[in-house]
């Protein structure tokens, strides 16, 4: 069974200060992020939405400890974060799976580099594959799955370690509609077992609501918290709630505080981003890179 | 040097200029004396004949026949239009046989392999009619016999070749074989110094060339030959059996010219070293060196043979002998051929 | 109960567009025919050329004369030499290549000090190092081996270098996110990653180092299919056993070269 997360007491699992973040590494500096503070309680999931460019997944990868930030600070169950932590599971995007090794060499990654025996890590591979709903599998190697699959794939390894916190950075966006909705009702479905606390940054308001407790919305560079919306809807929830007037406006709120924020420009990506390869690689999956650029195939049909 | 020596020089001499004369229309001469089957005097064409000659060799001064006769115009005079091609070729044996390069400067023992398979080309005048390939030693190794090499570290060039066959004809005439004794490769031929420096007890080498340079160092050197073991065919002029079918009264000229410069250089060597360094001025700068190498090279063009019959003859009963020996060594003699498959004397003057 | 499914007819044989059976069989037919189509072709260029075995053998000669080659042992007499050198300077060439190759890769000053010397050595033909690496070291087998392994050096350095930088810097952050250490990133995802890169440099190398073993061997020394080249030429005169020299030579660079692609199907595979 998975571990079960901290106390459900009143300190937060994620506290965010006065983060700061400037890229010098352009021509000239970049303020991504301007001041964000956030605190995540215990087994909540937080939705962040904001216009691209925003710095949303600069955010995250602050908190995951894998950028640090100009000035500010981040606390993971009260212990700073500098650097990546296994108490913190992170997504990508893309599945960023190993494409030589096969399925479950791939989820029982983090054991094997945390030096599990062998025999625990096929044990929780197992287990991993459950939870995600895998059980099954095929031991093939990635490229014979579909997107979908791959990226369920992505969200065990990323829980292998069980992690009190689930980072989550546009985990879907790679993949059609029909499959979208199908991993947010895994999501949901997943939460009710883990009661992992998940950050989850997206440019869907649809998933955002449906998923998120809360969904923060930033404003463009350099971004700060414009405002904040609470989803009040009944658990548990699924694809009918999408259809309910609640869902509907709830969304509707969101839109508008991101119109709001965007100063009426909710697209603002009007400069190419410059700096590290995250930035650069987040701008070429926002305006869409050549065809032929597709490390990472998105899902094919059937 | 004896007398009869003298007088067999002399009278090679004469009867080369006479001949030459005799073949020359615009220079009428009395008829030549001394030779037994005077040869028949054809018609020269009107144009010259070129020949390609493959001296086998980077320019040296062993060379100075080629070189004086070139020099002397001996090949002009006779109607013959020599390019002497100085360069290493381990192929000028089978091109010769095709006919690419007209006249050659090949080992006997090369011709006798050669002809084996089935290689077109017949030996015409002897130029080393001592065998060049010798083993050398420092006199302080106390190597004195074929016998002694027994045991010793012996330096060669490589694994194939006149010197090879030489050495195992010598540890044969001691019941030796390859096996009793070392064998150390130097493929940059640096085998001569390796003996000076007792990296090796013994080495082989051509008689002209490492011994001479040992005792220019001063050192005291013992050389083993093979002459009285194995009459072992040295290097001398090869053209194809073809050529020498359509192009024998050319080819006979071009031996005669050859050899009468021979006879000039025995006579006096200073005539061929400077022929030689106007052919290849870099030797001007050991003059002495190359005065030594190049009266060690005549000494081997005498033996008791052509001491008789004049430089440039084919001793036949020595080639019976040497394919003879030959045969006994792995591969060398492919099918049995006989002196006549690879030598003819026709073409001597 | 379920009615039976009616088996379908057995499909006719799958034929390419060149009317060749597909897959395995097809191969060897085209295979085959090539080779016979080549010494056809060699049969005829004696036939009209009109050139002695002495300048150009027949194959049935050439072959003839490689059967009792191998018969009475001389060709592996001399090929066992010559594998153990290809062998060897491989191996070394090839070690210290995919070191210097992921050094380069993973420092700047490294390339940047070392590429002038690694491009100028490579530019020096190792026709012209021979005779001097073989006064250096001598003409028994360390020589060879240093020839091959110099040969191999610079291709096998250069792929490794290359793959190891093509490594996508994006699965190397997501083993950041997993705290993985220096050694882990080279075990789990460099050298992985760079082995598609690295094994096409191997195929490169293995043909150069049979290349290295007999220029070395011409260099000098007393047995290897170099050697037995040189001997057959001057001091037999034995073409067809040049000719079966050759043939032997290119066999063993072919088998060579499949025991890489082996090698490469089963540590790489399908990806």
């Amino acid at each position: 069974m998975p571990t079960p997360v901290g106390g459900v007491d009143a300190s937060p699992a994620i506290a965010a200060e006065h983060l700061r973040r400037v890229f010098t590494d352009g021509p000239e500096p970049l303020e991504a992020l301007a001041d964000v503070s956030l605190r995540v309680a215990p087994q909540e999931i937080v939705a962040i939405v904001g216009p691209n460019g925003s710095g949303k997944s600069t955010l995250l990868r602050i908190l995951a400890g894998l950028l640090p930030p100009t000035a500010g600070r981040v606390e993971v169950g009260g212990q700073e974060v500098r650097e990546p932590d296994p108490r913190i599971g992170f997504v990508f995007q893309e599945p960023r799976l190993l494409p030589w090794r096969h399925v479950r060499d791939n989820v029982g990654l983090p054991l094997e580099l945390a030096g599990r025996p062998a025999a625990e890590r096929a044990r929780r591979t197992e287990e991993l594959l459950e939870l995600v709903g895998l059980t099954g599998v095929p031991d093939v190697r990635p490229a014979q799955l579909s997107g979908g699959m791959r990226q369920r794939l992505a969200v065990a390894r990323a829980l292998a370690l069980s992690p009190t916190v689930l980072l989550m950075d546009e985990p879907f966006s790679a993949l059609d509609a029909l499959t979208r909705e199908r991993l947010n009702v895994e999501v949901l479905r997943l939460w009710e077992r883990t009661r992992t606390t998940t950050v989850l940054v997206t440019h869907s308001i649809p998933e955002a609501v449906l998923l998120g407790d809360r969904v923060l919305i930033l404003s463009p560079r350099p971004a700060h918290v414009a405002a904040e919306v609470r989803v009040d809807l009944p658990a548990p929830r699924s694809l009918g709630t999408l259809g309910s007037a609640a869902f509907a406006a709830i969304a509707a709120e969101v839109r508008l505080q991101l119109e709001l924020a965007s100063g009426g420009r909710p697209d603002v990506e009007s400069r190419w981003p410059r700096g590290d390869t995250e930035a650069l690689l987040a701008g070429i999956d926002t305006l869409g890179g050549p065809a032929w650029f597709d490390p990472f195939r998105k899902e094919r049909p059937g | 040097m004896g007398g009869r020596f003298t007088r067999a020089v002399a009278v090679s001499a004469l009867v080369s200029v006479v001949i030459a004369a005799c073949t020359i229309e615009e220079f009428p001469t009395p008829s030549p004396t001394g030779r037994a089957t005077p040869s028949p005097t054809p018609t020269l064409p009107s144009a010259s004949v070129s020949l390609v000659v493959g001296l086998g060799f980077i320019p040296s001064v062993q060379f100075a026949p080629f070189y004086l006769a070139e020099a002397r115009g001996y090949y002009r005079d006779l109607g013959l239009e020599v390019t002497l091609e100085n360069k290493i070729d381990p192929d000028l044996v089978p091109l010769v046989g095709q006919g690419n390069v007209d006249v050659g400067v090949a080992d006997g023992t090369s011709v006798i392999t050669a002809r084996s398979r089935e290689i077109p080309i017949k030996y015409l005048a002897t130029i080393y009619a001592r065998f060049p390939s010798v083993v050398f030693a420092l006199t302080s190794s106390g190597i004195r016999t074929p016998a002694d090499l027994r045991g010793k570290r012996i330096g060669i060039p490589g694994r194939y070749g006149s010197s090879y066959i030489m050495l195992q004809a010598l540890l044969d005439a001691a019941d030796l074989t390859l096996d009793d004794v070392t064998l150390v490769d130097f493929p940059d031929f640096s085998q001569g110094d390796a003996v000076d420096r007792g990296r090796v007890d013994a080495a082989t080498g051509f008689v002209n060339n490492e011994p001479v340079q040992l005792q220019l160092r001063g050192r005291d050197v013992t050389v083993l030959r093979v002459d009285g073991i194995t009459p072992l065919p040295g290097p001398g002029l090869i053209a194809s059996d073809e050529a020498i079918a359509t192009n024998g009264e050319a080819l006979r000229r071009f031996v005669a010219a050859t050899l009468r410069a021979m006879d000039e250089i025995a006579d006096d060597p200073a005539v061929g070293l400077d022929a030689a360094i106007a052919r290849v001025p870099e030797l001007a700068s050991s003059r002495d060196t190359q005065l030594a190498i190049l009266e060690a090279t005549v000494d081997t063009w005498k033996s008791p043979y052509t001491l008789a019959h004049g430089l440039g003859a084919v001793d036949r009963a020595a080639w019976s002998a040497s394919i003879d020996f030959m045969a006994t060594l792995p591969d060398l003699v492919a099918a049995p051929v006989t002196v006549d498959d690879m030598v003819t004397v026709e073409l001597l003057p | 109960m379920t009615p039976p499914v009616p088996t379908p007819a057995r499909p006719a044989a799958v034929r390419t567009r060149h009317g060749l059976p597909e897959g395995r069989p097809g191969d060897a037919i085209v295979t085959v025919g090539a080779l016979a189509a080549f010494l056809l072709g060699w049969q005829a260029l004696v036939a009209l050329s009109g050139l002695p075995p002495y300048i150009l053998p027949a194959p049935g000669q050439v072959g003839a004369r490689l059967l009792e080659a191998w018969a009475d042992g001389t060709m592996w007499r001399h090929a066992q030499v010559t594998v153990l050198e290809i062998a060897l300077g491989f191996l070394v060439g090839g070690t210290f290549a995919l070191a210097a190759g992921y050094s380069l890769a993973r420092s700047r000053l490294v390339e940047r000090a070392l590429s002038p010397y690694l491009v100028a050595a490579q530019a020096t033909p190792v026709l012209a190092l021979a005779p001097l690496i073989a006064l250096w070291f001598g003409t028994g087998i360390v020589a060879k081996v240093i020839i091959c392994a110099l040969i191999v050096f610079f291709p096998v350095a250069i792929v490794t270098m290359v793959g190891i930088r093509s490594v996508d810097p994006r699965l190397v952050e997501m083993l950041r996110s997993l705290r993985a250490t220096r050694g882990q990133m080279l075990r789990v995802l460099e050298v992985p990653a760079a082995l598609p890169s690295i094994f096409g440099g191997l195929r490169i190398g293995i043909t150069l180092a049979v290349i290295g073993a007999i220029v070395g061997e011409w260099a000098g020394g007393d047995r290897g299919l170099g050697v037995l080249l040189n001997i057959a030429r001057g001091g037999l005169f034995d073409v067809p056993l040049l000719f079966a020299t050759l043939v032997t030579i290119a066999g063993l660079a072919l088998l060579l070269y499949s025991l890489v692609v082996v090698a490469e199907r089963r540590l790489v595979g399908a990806r």
